[in-house]
Order: structure tokens, then C-alpha cells, then sequence
């Protein structure tokens, strides 16, 4: 595949919650390699988006292809799919009864049946990666907002996602710790 | 300067604080718990009242002759002074409470416990199942389950009892502790259903989201991620319900089923001793869910430490 192609392609997306249309004709196309940022005001639908894009929510016109692949055939293998994404949520959503580590290892080791051992070296190499290695044994409520948006991003880079979408990943964040966490986003091989 | 008074309570205060720290949204799914907790200071105290006095009346009124006979002989000179007391003490005084007792004892407390059991048996795998069900996306499978909690629960455990025994039973042979065991059973899988319910739905959206971005299948999400969590929140009302599921077994002594309630009519109608009679019966199942409110709470801080901040 063409470096050049593009990897995600959205054509007129319109998504209504009930009569409120939180997307209204979106179209756009990313490139492979490329780092896109959204930007809007608080409610106009950055996170919407995201979601459609490894359709955690339906669309109601329009067409989403990620990889070359719409999303919305029904034959689409949603699970394969979603593991090509990684996604840092908003709030993170960090699973709240594992600890770090195994927030990282869990997904390699259920998804791609992944050796536990080897998913945990992997797993401590990541959050070195992100900075947090000392915390690996710690629970998501015993992190601050910091260190747990570090784990998510690392939970999401344990997949080996070709895209990784990032919903605000600096709003929880105090200045300074902004700039660690943009740093360890930056460090990442730039993709998508 | 401080009180030493004050002192020592706030000590014990932020000691207890932090060994049980409350959860920030505590959702009470029920009741209120099987031991209360600490914050309630009236419930708490009478709680532990009941859990050291019942049992000591329970020991004192199964052996308060040989007591007394105990105190006789080690002090001659108490039997002269107090006749009653050598009454109690003689050879001739029957002690009702522990013919009571000893006629409930082994069968009574046994077939009690193994209804209970059994009915915990079948109820909790029937309740998940009908959880699980209920927060199905499938409509058909959704519905069913809602139609069999709500029809359950609409129809007291004594006529769903009735009906398997007598009702049932009269069309296809079901013996009477079969019949006990599935109409305690699928009346409390109904109930077990929707705590489970509950629980799941207590989880935050966001976790299984999470779980289906990193490519897990709605089942993986399920096992891995929503149920583990939901535990926490179902522990303590699923171990109310398996309390109160061996009180109501007390309801199979309707469809001769020889347990502590029979156990205990058989002997009062035999002696006409009614009153020491029921007292045992009665003493007896509080002992019983006072033991087992104990292991509720037990495994109820076990599930919690993940938690601890
Ligand atoms: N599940 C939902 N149901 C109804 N309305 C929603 C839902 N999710 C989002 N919205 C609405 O869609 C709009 C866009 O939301 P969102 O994508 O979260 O905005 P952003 O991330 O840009 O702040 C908001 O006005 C929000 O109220
Ligand atoms: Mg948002």
C-alpha cells in the first residue's frame, strides 16, 4: 500500500441524537503518517466523531472507510477493525479492577492470545515508554489524572494500532504534565 | 490543648476511616446490608448486641439445669438456700428447651441448610443467566427473561411452592424436595436476576467502550471487564438474598419437608410445650443468619480492596 493512500476516508457523515444533529457532513480523509487535529468548542462533536470512526457510534448517512474497509458493511469484522485503533478516551476509562500493567497486557492477551509473559515484558517496556514504569502495580484509582492518561495511551499502543485516536487527550491535565503527555504522543512513530 | 477524650476518637475515627473507606456513590440496591455498616451507629450497636446476646440465650436455655446441677455441686450450701435452684438441679427436672432443641437438632438444622444450599445452588447460576438476559441487546431473549422475573415476582414463594408440589407434581412426578428445591430455586433466580442486573448496569459505559476499542468481543468485554467489576456491587445484595432464602426455606415445613420450623411444630404438638419450643425454633435461625451475615460481610471487604484509595 501507497504510503500516500489515505487511511481513514469519511464522506458526508450526519449523525443525529434523536432530532439534535451532532454531525452534520463531514467529510474527511487522513493520510497514513499523517497527525490530525480536530478543533472546536466543547460540544461540537470531536468526540462524536472519534467514536464513529471505530464505530462505537452508528452513523445515520454517509460513509466511513478505514484501511480501505467500510466500517458499516455489515460483514466487517468490527473486532479486527478495532484492534487496528487505539483509542484514549476523554475520561480514560482505565479498567478499574486491574492494575496498570494489566490494563496494558490484558487486551494482547485476550485479543491476540499473546503469551502472558511476554505480554508483561511488553507491557512494562510501554509504560517505560510513557514514564510510569514505577507505577505498574498500582490500581487506576491509587494514579493521578496524569499517570492514568500515560497508562491509557500505553493500553492503546499495546495493540499495535495502526491509528490512534486521542479524544482531548490534555483536558484533564495540568499544564505542566501536558507537556509530558504531548511529548510521549509525539515520540510515538508518527502514523496517524 | 486537646482532650484526651476527644483524641482518642478522632484517632479511632481516621483509623476507621481509613480501613473502610466509603465508596464516593454508594448505590443501596436493597435493604441495607447484611451487617450494618459503621455509619450507622443504632443499627451497628444493636447489631452486635444481637450477635453476642442471641447466641449466649441460645447456649443458656439449652443448658441452664446442668448449669444450675454444675453450681449445686461445686456449692452445696447454694441448693439449701435457694430451693429452686435445686429444683432446676435435680435429677427429675426436664429441661424443655433442650428436648426442643435436641428434637431440631441434627435433621432439622440439616435439611434447612441443604434446602438453602441447593436453593443457592440452582438460583445463582438461574439468576446470572437471567442478568445476563436482561441487559441483552436481543430483544426476544430480553423479553422472555423479563416476563419470567416479572411473573415470579409477582406470585408469593408459598403459592409457587403449592403449585410445583401439589400443582405440577399432580402431572408429572416430582418428589417433594425436588419440588422444594426448584420453587425456592426459580423464585430466587428471579430476584438474584435482577440484582445482577443491576450491577451490570452500574458498571460505567466507558469500561466496556474501552473494552470494545481494544478489539474485545461483547462476550470478552462481559467476562473480563463488566462482571468482575459488577461482583463488587451484587456481593453484598446477593448475600442478603441467600439470607433471606433460608428463612423463607422455612417454607417448605408446608409441603412435608422435615426441616427446623416442622422439626419444631412435631415437638410442640407432641409436649404442648409451644413456648420453648418456638424459641428454639426462632433462636435457631437467627443463629444460623447471624453466622452467615458475618461471611457475607467477610467476603464483602475481601471483593473491595481494589478500591482502597
Ligand atoms: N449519547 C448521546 N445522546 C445525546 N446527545 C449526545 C450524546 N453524545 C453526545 N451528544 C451531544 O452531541 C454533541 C457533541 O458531543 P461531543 O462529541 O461529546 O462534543 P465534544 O467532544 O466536541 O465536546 C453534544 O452537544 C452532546 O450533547
Ligand atoms: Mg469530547
Amino acid at each position: 500500500m501507497n504510503a500516500a493512500d489515505p487511511i481513514i476516508v469519511l464522506t458526508d457523515v450526519y449523525k443525529f441524537f434523536g432530532n439534535f444533529a451532532a454531525l452534520t457532513n463531514v467529510s474527511l480523509s487522513i493520510r497514513r503518517g499523517e497527525k490530525v487535529v480536530l478543533v472546536g468548542p466543547s460540544g461540537s462533536g470531536k468526540s462524536t466523531l472519534l467514536r464513529t470512526i471505530n464505530r462505537l457510534e452508528t452513523i445515520d448517512h454517509g460513509a466511513i472507510t478505514v484501511n480501505g474497509q467500510d466500517i458499516y458493511d455489515p460483514k466487517a469484522n468490527l473486532n479486527r477493525l478495532r484492534t487496528s485503533m487505539g483509542m484514549v478516551f476523554q475520561g480514560f476509562n482505565l479498567f478499574r479492577h486491574k492494575t496498570a500493567l494489566e490494563n496494558v497486557t490484558m487486551a494482547p492477551c485476550q485479543v491476540l492470545k499473546m503469551d502472558p509473559v511476554e505480554a508483561d515484558k511488553r507491557g512494562l517496556d510501554l509504560l517505560h515508554k510513557v514514564g510510569i514504569a514505577d507505577k505498574a502495580g498500582n490500581y487506576p484509582a491509587q494514579l493521578s489524572g496524569g499517570q492514568q492518561q500515560r497508562v491509557a495511551i500505553a493500553r492503546a499502543l499495546a495493540m499495535n494500532p495502526d491509528i490512534m485516536l486521542f479524544d482531548e487527550p490534555t483536558s484533564a491535565l495540568d499544564p505542566e504534565v501536558t507537556h509530558e503527555v504531548l511529548d510521549v504522543m509525539s515520540a510515538w512513530p508518527a502514523r496517524a | 490543648m486537646t482532650l484526651p477524650y476527644k483524641k482518642r476518637r478522632l484517632d479511632k475515627a481516621l483509623s476507621q476511616s481509613a480501613v473502610h473507606p466509603e465508596p464516593a456513590i454508594q448505590i443501596e440496591m436493597n435493604d441495607g446490608p447484611a451487617i450494618p455498616r459503621k455509619t450507622d451507629p443504632g443499627l451497628y450497636s444493636a447489631w452486635k448486641f444481637v450477635v453476642i446476646a442471641a447466641p449466649c440465650l441460645y447456649i443458656y436455655l439449652a443448658t441452664y439445669d446442668q448449669i444450675a446441677a454444675l453450681l449445686v455441686s461445686a456449692m452445696p450450701g447454694l441448693g439449701e438456700s435457694w430451693g429452686w435452684l435445686k429444683k432446676i438441679a435435680g435429677p427429675e427436672y426436664v429441661n424443655s428447651y433442650r428436648d426442643a432443641f435436641l428434637f431440631i437438632m441434627p435433621d432439622g438444622f440439616y435439611v434447612t441448610l441443604q434446602v438453602t444450599c441447593l436453593g443457592i445452588g440452582v438460583s445463582i447460576p438461574v439468576g446470572i443467566m437471567t442478568g445476563l438476559c436482561r441487559v441483552s441487546r436481543i430483544r426476544i431473549i430480553n423479553l422472555i427473561a423479563s416476563v419470567y422475573v416479572e411473573v415470579v415476582r409477582g406470585i408469593p414463594l408459598l403459592v409457587q411452592l403449592f403449585y410445583i408440589y401439589y400443582g405440577v407434581a399432580s402431572i408429572i412426578r416430582i418428589n417433594p424436595f425436588m419440588a422444594a428445591i426448584i420453587s425456592i430455586g426459580f423464585c430466587y433466580g428471579a430476584y438474584i436476576g435482577e440484582v445482577v442486573r443491576s450491577g451490570i448496569e452500574a458498571v460505567d459505559r466507558g469500561q466496556r467502550e474501552a473494552a470494545m476499542s481494544l478489539g474485545f468481543t461483547p462476550f470478552q468485554a462481559m467476562r473480563h471487564v463488566i462482571l468482575p467489576q459488577a461482583i463488587r456491587t451484587i456481593l453484598p445484595p446477593l448475600g442478603n438474598e441467600c439470607i433471606s432464602m433460608l428463612k423463607d426455606s422455612s417454607l417448605v415445613s408446608m409441603v412435608a419437608i422435615i426441616d427446623i420450623l416442622r422439626r419444631g411444630r412435631e415437638y410442640a404438638s407432641t409436649t404442648f410445650n409451644y413456648f420453648e419450643s418456638y424459641t428454639m425454633v426462632a433462636l435457631s435461625y437467627l443463629f444460623i443468619t447471624l453466622i452467615l451475615s458475618k461471611g457475607v460481610s467477610l467476603l464483602e471487604t475481601r471483593m473491595g480492596r481494589y478500591e482502597r484509595r
